[in-house]
């Protein structure tokens, strides 16, 4: 069992989320965290415990063991950066806190992390896992009704609210800020979303009235919404606030809105077929304090950490 | 105010001189500048003087409702006694329009010359940006499912403007210091007193000029702690000043530094042709309280009653039009208020790129008349939110720009409360005659005792 990666893994991961005094707490110390779920950063993770005992080899779930025979664990990603979930780093290494998960969990399970990022969307994500193409999918996946038929999902280890960005000249031509709210939420008009995403998706279930304008990338939709070609672009929070940091002024012409009751839980999908790794994955994420923040981790993540 | 300071003092002469160097220009000009580097090099100091500021403030303020109130209905009333009201207010009329009018022109003018938001640089933009994504509230929370938690705010149209006007409750209107409301009912009441038996409203009006006067009183004494409260005042002011949003927006603060420098030439111009002074300079050392309380309060009301002093006492205007067309024009005229909606609209339009039509431009030098109209007795944000009866036809968004506007403001007020203040003297003084002229056979005919006016000219004392 070769504990040592996992460790550096772990450290890692550790080190660079109790900077902003939110642990990351790792299946290490699993009874420590259940008992003090404070969010204090852990003590340097020692091995005091054992890691993950050893289980008896032929009593493996064939699932697991089709993984450990194969000796690496094949992550499905989109071929398009996201950061800070997953990106290129500048020393060429994919960085972010998906990568941190996915090799976490691949020396968790004592094999190597390989990447699949041949998927052009995020559906075609979940399409690959599905198609058994990947073991999992850890690719900042919203969970959606129509992809949870296709896949299994694990427990959300992110959970963002939904987010609107508006031009604010086409909002104010729309509306009097008195009845804000209430256009808010019988949105009409023409909203910017990535297409084949889940957000396309709740945009038909949550905006019935809305029409949905598919871009090819989140780069394109930002660059209608600015230009005013559409009212307002949909996604999570994190990629709303996201935008504030790489155009300073871009709040001058627009106004951030978040759909507070609107969760969009990021989880982790494997092939419908293969409940055990499914199981263990939860088992996994449980060991965690998964109450992040967007701004947290667009702050430990975020594209200002990618150049020092 | 002189007259009265000095003879409602029973001071020594030589104590009186000496209080009377307070009140020298020099003496102000000196504590400006004091102020001025108090507020660059020691902000720690200047800190500390804020409550010292603040004190005189409310001093001052104190008086300002009681003036407004007792001057507005003594006022009207003895003009209507006199029968010389319909003329005085006619006039009246025509003189406030045109004065709002016009400085609604100058605004849009200067912003259309100047292009205060045509071409902001990036490092402004990120700046201004920056601003409005650190401000609170600027990302907005909202519910899908639950309308309950919906903020309440509202934004200002037209309506609000008129339902400002009438007050529901007067004693509450006085209680909050509305001072639109207060003075729809001064006028009212005025009127209604006026129009009843003389024997019936001899004693009111009479015990309101008694409040005027006392009240008066005390502002004329304050004024000798004007030194003192100025460097306060101001030091606190430039203490407060950002720098980096300050250089944002040098366009247009200098542009309304500009067009309001260019008003001040020509109201002094109106001031000194309307007042018969020989020298212009003598119209400015008379003016010199209300400019500098107005600069250095940054409150029109403050500077009511020296402003109203100062017309009566040093320029000889006739006493009882004075004391009511200059608390009428500084609720009513808020010039000041007006060149900036309009100027700072123009800047909203550049900055978003829009295209402006014959009707846009009718609707900022109209809108703009009546969001100043509707800041009376507003201060701070409650000021500038008006901008949204110009901005809300024109479908532009307010938000955003209220933001940049609360921010850059502490250079921005001094200025427009100033424009109030002094552009009002300038049309009352269109208005109103001077008392030297012939007096008219109405005034014998006022409650005041002509006796008591006699006696207060002779204490007159000259500068």
């Amino acid at each position: 069992m070769p504990t040592h990666p996992a460790k550096t893994a772990l450290r890692r991961a550790g080190r660079v989320l109790s900077a902003v005094g939110f642990v990351i707490a790792v299946a290490l110390c699993a009874d420590t965290v259940s008992a003090a779920p404070t969010p204090k950063p852990l003590p340097d993770p020692t091995p005091v415990v054992s890691t993950v005992p050893a289980a008896a080899p032929d009593l493996r779930a064939p699932d697991i063991q089709a993984i450990l025979d194969r000796g690496e664990l094949i992550v499905a990603m989109t071929e398009r950066d996201q950061p800070p979930f997953y990106y290129v780093g500048p020393d060429g290494q994919l960085v972010g806190l998906d990568a941190t998960l996915a090799h976490d969990i691949a020396s968790r399970l004592g094999v190597k992390a390989s990447f699949n990022r041949s998927p052009k969307s995020f559906n075609e994500v979940v399409e690959l896992v599905a198609k058994g193409g990947a073991d999992v999918a850890i690719s900042k996946l919203s969970r959606t009704l129509a992809r949870a038929q296709m896949v299994r999902f694990t427990k959300p280890y992110v959970t963002f609210r939904h987010a609107m960005l508006f031009n604010r000249l086409r909002l104010a031509q729309h509306t009097s800020e008195e009845s804000l709210p209430k256009l808010l939420r019988g949105l009409k008009g023409k909203v910017g979303v990535i297409g084949q995403s889940s957000y396309e998706g709740f945009l038909g279930q949550y905006f019935p009235s809305a029409t949905a304008v598919p871009f090819k990338n989140w780069d394109e939709a930002v660059a209608a919404v600015f230009a005013g070609h559409v009212l307002a672009v949909y996604r999570d929070e994190m990629e709303i606030q996201k935008i504030n940091q790489s155009r300073k002024d871009a709040s001058l012409s627009l106004k951030p809105v978040i759909y507070k009751d609107m969760k969009d839980p990021i989880a982790m999908a494997v092939a419908w077929n293969r409940p055990h790794l499914a199981a263990w994955l939860d088992v996994y994420l449980d060991s965690f304090v998964t109450d992040q923040r967007a701004t947290d981790i667009l702050r430990t993540y975020g594209p200002t950490k990618e150049k020092p | 105010m002189n007259s009265t300071a000095a003879g409602g003092s029973a001071a020594t002469p030589i104590k009186a001189s000496r209080a009377a160097m307070l009140k020298h220009p020099l003496v102000i000009l000196l504590s400006i500048v004091a102020g001025v580097g108090l507020g660059i090099l020691a902000k720690d100091v200047a800190k500390m003087l804020a409550p010292i500021g603040d004190l005189y403030l409310f001093f001052i303020q104190m008086s300002v409702y009681p003036i407004l109130v007792t001057a507005i209905i003594s006022g009207l009333a003895r003009l209507i006694k006199a029968r010389s009201a319909g003329g005085n207010l006619l006039r009246m009329t025509i003189v406030f329009v045109a004065c709002m009018l016009i400085a609604s022109v100058f605004g849009l003018l200067t912003g259309l010359v100047g292009e205060p938001g045509g071409d902001l640089d990036e490092q402004a933009r990120q700046v201004l940006g920056q601003l409005i994504n650190q401000s609170d509230g600027n990302v907005l929370e909202v519910s899908l499912s639950d309308p309950s938690g919906d903020s309440v705010r509202r934004q200002v149209d037209f309506w609000d403007f008129l339902r400002m006007l009438v007050p529901p409750n007067i004693f509450q209107a006085l209680n909050l210091g509305l001072a639109l409301q207060i003075v729809f009912f001064s006028i009212i009441f005025g009127i209604a007193l006026g129009n009843i038996r003389s024997e019936a409203s001899d004693l009111l009006i009479n015990f309101l000029l008694s409040v005027l006067e006392a009240f008066q009183q005390l502002i004329a004494w304050s004024l000798y702690g004007l030194p003192f409260a100025l460097v306060c005042l101001i030091a606190t002011q430039v203490a407060s000043v950002g720098v980096e949003i300050f250089s944002a927006m040098l366009k247009f603060t200098v542009l309304f530094w500009s067009v309001g420098a260019v008003l001040f030439v020509l109201s002094t111009l109106v001031i000194w042709l309307r007042s018969g002074v020989r020298n212009p300079l003598h119209v400015l050392r008379s003016l010199c309280d209300p400019i500098m309380i107005s600069f250095a309060t940054r409150s029109s009301f403050a500077a009511l009653p020296a402003s109203i002093s100062a017309m009566q006492n040093d320029l000889r205007f006739e006493r009882e039009s004075v004391s009511l067309m200059l608390p009428l024009g500084i609720t009513i005229g808020r010039y000041g208020n007006i060149i900036y909606f309009a100027l700072a609209s123009l800047f909203v339009v550049q900055l978003y790129n829009q295209p402006l039509s014959a009707a846009e431009l009718t609707i900022i030098v109209t809108g703009s008349v009546f969001a100043g109209m509707a800041t009376a007795g507003s201060s701070g944000i409650l000021t500038l939110a008006m901008i949204g009866i110009v901005l809300t036809p024109l479908g532009l968004p307010v938000e955003a720009v209220l933001i940049i506007m609360m921010a850059v403001d502490a250079v921005i007020d001094p200025m427009r409360t100033f424009l109030i203040v002094y552009m009002n003297i300038a049309a009352t003084a269109l208005i109103v005659r001077r008392t030297d002229a012939t007096v008219p056979a109405a005034l014998e005919a006022s409650v005041r005792p002509p006796q008591r006016r006699h006696v207060n000219e002779a204490e007159r004392v000259a500068w």
